[in-house]
């Protein structure tokens, strides 16, 4: 029987009910304080434990070590206080114990849901017993709230614990070379900041965001070091995100460049198109100024009919067909003259959207679309309009293909197909079509500006030339990919290490595992250096749970042999890590160009030239 | 102000009367007084041990005159016959001078009687007797005679003199609501003994309550509820006298033969009740049922030839058993 099932509407809340659910409250609190208090002390303590198990390398380092003990200590401790359920009985029975109530709170509570005791003649006197004892209890008395003294253990533990992790961080205790190093970070801060700063003020100036953006990252990045936030390993790893960050935009704007080239045939495209367009608009005009030349001259004078010798009868005739056929005539100006009129305005539109595309403009693409969309549901009504605005949007379906907006693209061709048979279809069927001629516009513009050209020309070189300063002036080498920090930079090791020197990594070669220095499986432990930056190099690791994607080249020097001769290993990183920004077209024809020019130079067996040339043949294919 | 509270709080302004009254005879003994109050409230029979001289059968003789009830003493000896205490039919002549068989009731026919060194009459007189007790009616000549409510029996025994004498025996004794032992007095108690007793002015009772009243009282302790926790604590405590019990402390499954018959349950939680009435409570307290366990349970609780042998007191099992019910079903919640 739970203490809310006690409290339900046919009792009303009662000195007793409120004094249990106080109680209730207390025990609870009491239980938390305990209980969570316990959890801690455990947790914080084995968090000391796995700390210094950390510090021996007996065990990876990572703050889920420190933390999580604690935190599933607090966790378990807390449910283990909380989770129980307690009854009112039971509340009513421990209150009367400590209490001395001589079970009257239990007997009113266990009664009250026994009918036939309920009924008693005695229940009443005894619930007002109950009630009237319960008014007295000092709950505070009862179950003082005590803090335990595992919660001060904890607090030692914890203390123990921020100690160990803070204090060495802490500018007292750092070594010599620490202060060196912190000091380096400093300066690299300061010089990021200032170099931040600018590129950010130009930025803004010549509204270049994707400069701005980075900039501003960086500027935080240097504030950080600027102010000792980050020790040099954490700045490397900061800077190495950044920068790959950096690369990862700069990558895009490579692919925009073909982009904007298939942008530029797109538009020539469109532009041969709307060369047929215009012949067909003169020759239009050419008809139509015909029609009005046939019109002046076959109404004039009907006396001529007469001079014909004709008959008068036959004169009224001729006059009645002739009047009919002017007034047919009339008619198909006037026709003539509006589909002249929509095809202007469509010329006018593919224009706009030629130069759209030529000038990578989605918003006046958007426009241009948008004219379209209202040319052809306008030319819904007339078959003839609407087959030439089919074909019209046929075109422009293939430009966009050819553009890159395969969706746009798509749907377009698909209206297109269905404004050319626009006069089969039903009234649903129209009007689905005009609803989606009606959302062109908005797709187009959606696809552009995800897909296309988001940077401007000038926001690029910007961003180039901000990481290439900050590759430049950088004292720990970071910077573009193939400057250092990635594979194809500078030697092994050289930026990752500070100072642009090459690391040795054993200084005792006879007592260190080569081997161990990579070894960064799940299971293996990482292996010992004796040099300052090896260990740095092992901490890089490290931080990684898993192999790292974008371990840089290196070398690890192994053993001397009896011969004197040192053996060594040479590894290569991820190439996948780094990606250049090369595009890879360009490098496949480079490449191929070499080869070809190998192949010309008959260093290749004659047999085994048609297989190289294939060979290349097929990586430009895969190229496309 | 309920009829419920009145009642229950003239009850204990009575039962204080007359523990009072008796208080001014009886020195000491409090724990007897009040245990053979319980039993006449209950309509259960008491059996008191101790040695002789102890006041025993002056405290019967207060207490009967106290509630004004009819009062009769039994002085049991080896050569007491079952028809001297229930009584016999004898051959009468009438006045109109015919003869006649006529019922001569023995002094069993009384309120309360004091069944003096119970144990020194023979098994067939004691049996007579304790038929007597339970059934409240008695049978001579093939009627049935009713005795008169509220029958109280308060039978003595002396522990000391086992000569010649013939203890009751197990199912006999599980008749009696309690067992009650009389202790010497103590320097105080004495004291006061010897004042009241060697001085010119003899202390008397007045009675204060009739048989009636005590009828509705019992009545009245009937209704007390007791509370399902509470409950559970006087059958854990009946039960865990059985050393077959896998329940039962070390010490029962050691010293005891056989345990408290569910007569034990029924006069443990019957006497709770009234003790609660003369705290002037409304439900039963464990506190009832611990303070009433060694008189209801000592005389239930036979111990085998290991616990005879080890001199092992009844009561020390049942304080034990006491201990060992309160933990296993105290409450804990980590606070």
């Amino acid at each position: 029987m739970s203490l809310q099932a006690n409290l339900s509407p046919s009792y009303a809340p009662s000195a007793l009910h409120v004094l249990l659910r106080k109680a209730t409250w207390r025990i609870r609190a009491a239980r938390l304080l305990r209980f969570g208090s316990t959890g801690l002390c455990i947790g914080s303590w084995l968090a000391l434990l796995f700390l210094g198990a950390g510090k021996l390398r007996l065990l990876p380092p990572s703050p889920w070590m420190e933390l999580g003990p604690i935190l599933l200590g607090l966790l378990i401790g807390t449910a283990f206080a909380l989770l129980p359920r307690l009854s009112a009985l039971t509340v009513a029975r421990l209150t009367e114990q400590r209490a001395d109530l001589k079970e009257r709170l239990s007997s009113a509570i266990a009664l009250e849901t026994t009918e036939s005791a309920s009924s008693s003649p005695f229940y009443p006197a005894l619930r007002a017993d109950a009630e009237r004892h319960a008014a007295d209890v000092n709950l505070k008395a009862i179950y003082p709230l005590r803090i335990p003294r595992t919660f001060w253990l904890s607090l030692l533990a914890l203390a123990l614990l921020a100690g160990v992790t803070l204090l060495p961080s802490l500018p007292l205790f750092w070594s010599k070379e620490k202060k060196a190093e912190m000091s380096e970070v400093k300066k690299e801060g300061i010089r990021i900041v200032r170099l931040a700063q600018q590129a950010e003020k130009e930025a803004t100036k010549k509204h270049l965001p994707m400069t701005k953006q980075a900039a501003e990252e960086l500027k935080k990045l240097g504030i950080k070091m600027r102010e000792g936030k980050l020790d040099k390993v954490h700045a490397m790893v900061a800077m190495h995100k950044l920068t790959q960050k950096l690369a990862e935009q700069q990558r895009q704007q490579a692919a925009q460049k073909k982009n904007a080239a298939q942008a530029q045939q797109a538009a020539q495209q469109l532009k041969q198109s709307l060369q047929k367009l215009d012949q067909q608009l003169q020759q239009r005009r050419q008809a139509l100024q015909q029609m009005a030349a046939n019109q002046q001259v076959k109404p004039t004078n009907p006396n001529n009919a007469l001079r014909n010798g004709q008959p008068n009868h036959q004169q009224k005739g001729v006059q009645k067909n002739s009047s009919a056929a002017l007034k047919k005539n009339a008619e198909q100006m006037q026709q003539l003259k509006k589909e002249l009129a929509s095809l202007q305005k469509m010329q006018k539109a593919l224009l706009a959207m030629q130069q759209a595309l030529q000038a990578q403009n989605s918003e006046a693409m958007q426009q241009a679309m948008q004219q379209l969309s209202q040319l052809a549901q306008q030319s819904m009504g007339n078959p003839q309009l609407a087959q030439q605005m089919g074909q019209q949007l046929q075109s422009l379906a293939q430009a966009l293909q050819q553009a890159g907006l395969n969706r746009t693209a798509q749907q377009l061709a698909q209206i297109a197909k269905m404004l050319q048979n626009s006069q089969n279809l039903n009234s649903d069927q129209l009007a689905f079509l005009k609803k989606l001629l009606g959302q062109i516009p908005g797709m187009c513009f959606g696809e552009c500006t995800g897909a296309w050209w988001q940077i401007s020309p000038l926001d690029q070189e910007a961003l180039l030339s901000l990481l290439a300063a900050c590759r430049n002036g950088s004292r720990f080498g970071i910077g573009l990919p193939g400057f250092g920090l990635f594979p194809g930079g500078s030697p092994s090791g050289a930026a990752l290490f500070g100072s642009h020197k090459h690391f040795s990594a054993m200084k005792d070669p006879g007592k260190t595992k080569a081997h161990l220095l990579i070894a960064n499986s799940k299971g293996s432990k990482v292996g010992q250096g004796k040099a300052g930056s090896l260990q740095e190099f092992i901490h890089y690791l490290a931080m990684h749970p898993h192999t790292p994607s974008h371990a840089p080249n290196g070398m690890i020097l192994g053993t001397r042999t009896q011969k004197g001769n040192e053996l060594s290993i040479q590894f290569l990183g991820d190439p996948d890590g780094a990606s250049a920004a090369t595009p890879y077209y360009q490098a496949v024809i480079t490449s191929q160009r070499q080869a070809e020019s190998v192949l010309n130079q008959e260093h290749v067996p004659v047999t085994l030239r048609q297989q190289v040339r294939a060979y290349f043949d097929t990586l430009h294919g895969e190229g496309k | 102000m309920s009829d419920i509270t009145q009642q229950v709080e003239q009850f204990q302004r009575a039962f204080d009367e007359i523990r009072t009254e008796i208080g001014r005879v009886i020195v000491g003994n409090k724990e007897i007084v009040e245990g053979a109050l319980v039993c006449l409230f209950m309509g259960g029979h008491a059996l008191l041990e101790g040695v002789p001289g102890l006041g025993k059968t002056l405290l019967v003789r207060t207490l009967a005159e106290t509630v004004r009830l009819k009062f009769n003493r039994i002085q049991f000896t080896p050569d007491l016959m079952p028809a001297d205490i229930t009584g016999t039919t004898i051959l009468s002549e009438t006045p109109d001078g015919k003869r006649e068989f006529r019922f001569q009731p023995g002094p069993v026919f009384a309120n309360v009687l004091l069944a003096d060194e119970i144990n020194r009459a023979t098994p067939k007189t004691q049996s007579a007797l304790l038929e007597a007790m339970q059934e409240r009616s008695v049978t001579v000549g093939g009627v049935v005679h009713k005795l008169e409510e509220p029958f109280l029996v308060l039978a003595t025994q002396n522990p000391i003199e086992m000569e010649g004498t013939y203890p009751l025996p197990e199912a006999q004794l599980d008749r009696f609501l309690f067992k009650l032992l009389v202790y010497p007095p103590n320097f105080e108690e004495l004291s006061a003994i010897v004042d009241r007793t060697t001085g010119e002015k003899t202390e008397t009772v007045r009675p204060v309550l009739d048989g009636p009243t005590i009828l509705q009282w019992r009545q009245l302790a009937r209704a007390v509820p007791i509370a399902p926790n509470v409950q559970e604590f006087a059958l854990r405590l009946i039960l865990g006298t059985h050393p077959s019990n896998d329940e039962a402390p070390s010490m029962v499954k050691q010293f005891v033969r056989f345990g408290s018959s569910p007569r034990g349950a029924q006069a443990l939680i019957l006497a709770s009740k009234i003790r609660a009435l003369t705290k002037g409570r409304y439900n039963v307290a464990i506190e009832d049922i611990v303070e009433i366990a060694k008189p209801a349970l000592r005389h239930r609780i036979l111990l085998n030839f290991e616990g005879q042998a080890e001199g092992i007191a009844p009561d020390s099992i049942i304080d034990e058993l006491i201990a060992h019910t309160q933990e296993a079903l105290k409450i804990s919640v980590g606070v």
